[in-house]
């Protein structure tokens, strides 16, 4: 479904960061060519993950400008799966771990 | 009045004192990362994990074949092919639980049972009050089978039977035990039949740790028992178990012959 040969970088603005079962779902506003704003969806995993991952529902708010890595959708729609990316005060959690890896 | 068995000091007729292993616990190299996938690839998860079950040959040449077909079509999909099934069951069954799984689960041992609960709402009840398992009559194989156990000084050892593959798990036509890896990356290992007996010794080897050590034999599809080593860590990020939920499934639907998001309703607006 994603297209991960591809890694495709969007700035833009939260619209919503919906924290739902089963998976996650940053809803982002995001400039097009012509000026206008686009509407992505960009999938995580899970809650229960991400809480462990240190997120949590009010990691990203509404109006927060960030940047985020993404692998976009195979059929060229407006989503994609999250990989990585930076928020307003820096680093967004879930960036890939060190080389080593987790334990 | 006290006697000394099996290295612990319990008061005879006296409940034997339990170890605390409170907390949440998950199981050190399967912790998930954002993207829904693993932080290892596949391929290292396959080295890593001891995946070597001592297949019989023709249980070897079944697994190969599967092995094929899905290397084909984990290749095929990330060329923008469609997955070939949706995943709808949020239970990995047992013993996928406690050998691959992302899971965060609790440990409650009680003098005459011992409770596991996953974040996946699966519970192993594993009964430590002398009884044995149910008779011929009463038993039938469920995808968490019948666990009774008993208490070696501070290892709880767990005897397991009667287990069901787990076989609508990722939609691969009965795949009792899959490793997974990166993104879309599975494979299966091995095939376990309903006469597959396990038995784990189960201990905190320091506060932050608790280690599974699993014997699995399997007459059917074995030609030596198979002996496995899981290390669980305590999850430093949260303090309380959250659950997963399938909820919402239909988040990717097919539109114009792809797989595409549908994300569910946001919680505000339901």
């Amino acid at each position: 479904m994603f297209d991960q040969s591809k890694t495709l970088t969007l700035h833009g603005t939260i619209k919503e960061f919906r924290w739902t079962n089963p998976h996650v779902f940053i809803q982002v506003l995001v400039k097009n060519d012509q000026g206008n704003e686009d509407e992505w969806s960009i999938e995580m995993t899970s809650p229960e993950h991400l809480a462990r991952d240190g997120w949590r529902p009010g990691t990203l708010k509404p109006g927060d400008k960030v940047t985020l890595n993404i692998h976009p959708l195979h059929s060229n729609a407006k989503g994609g799966e999250y990989l990585s990316g930076t928020g307003p005060n820096g680093a967004l959690l879930g960036a890939p771990p060190p080389a080593e890896g987790r334990k | 009045m006290t006697a000394l068995l099996a290295g612990c000091v319990v008061a005879i007729g006296a409940a034997p004192e339990m170890p605390d292993w409170s907390g949440e616990w998950q199981q050190v190299g399967a912790m998930p990362s954002p993207d829904g996938g693993f932080y290892k690839s596949l391929d290292q998860v396959l080295k890593e994990m001891q995946w070597s079950p001592p297949n019989k040959p023709a249980v070897q040449a079944k697994v190969d074949k599967i092995v094929a077909q899905e290397r084909k079509q984990m290749a095929a999909v990330r060329q923008g092919a469609n997955p070939g099934g949706a995943v709808r069951a949020c239970t990995f069954g047992y013993p996928t639980v406690m050998l691959d799984s992302p899971l965060m689960f609790e440990v409650l041992p009680t003098p005459k049972e011992t409770v596991l609960i996953f974040s996946s709402r699966e519970i192993r009840h594993v009964y430590t009050d002398g009884r044995p398992h149910p008779g011929k009559g009463d038993l039938w194989p469920t995808r968490w089978g019948d666990s009774i156990g008993h208490w070696e000084g501070p290892t709880l050892v767990i005897d397991t039977i009667a287990i069901q593959p787990a076989n609508d798990f990722m939609r691969l036509g009965g795949t009792p035990v899959v490793a997974f890896g990166g993104i879309e990356e599975m494979q299966v290992i091995t095939y376990l039949s309903p006469e597959a007996h396990f038995v784990e010794r189960l201990r905190m080897t320091d506060k932050n740790h608790l280690l599974d050590q699993m014997t699995i034999t399997d007459p059917v599809n074995f030609t030596k028992p198979w002996e496995l080593t899981r290390t669980y860590e305590r999850v430093q990020t949260i303090n309380r178990m959250v659950y997963e939920d399938c909820e919402g499934e239909e988040r990717n639907p097919i539109v114009d012959g792809h797989f595409t998001l549908a994300p569910p309703p946001s919680p505000a607006k339901r």
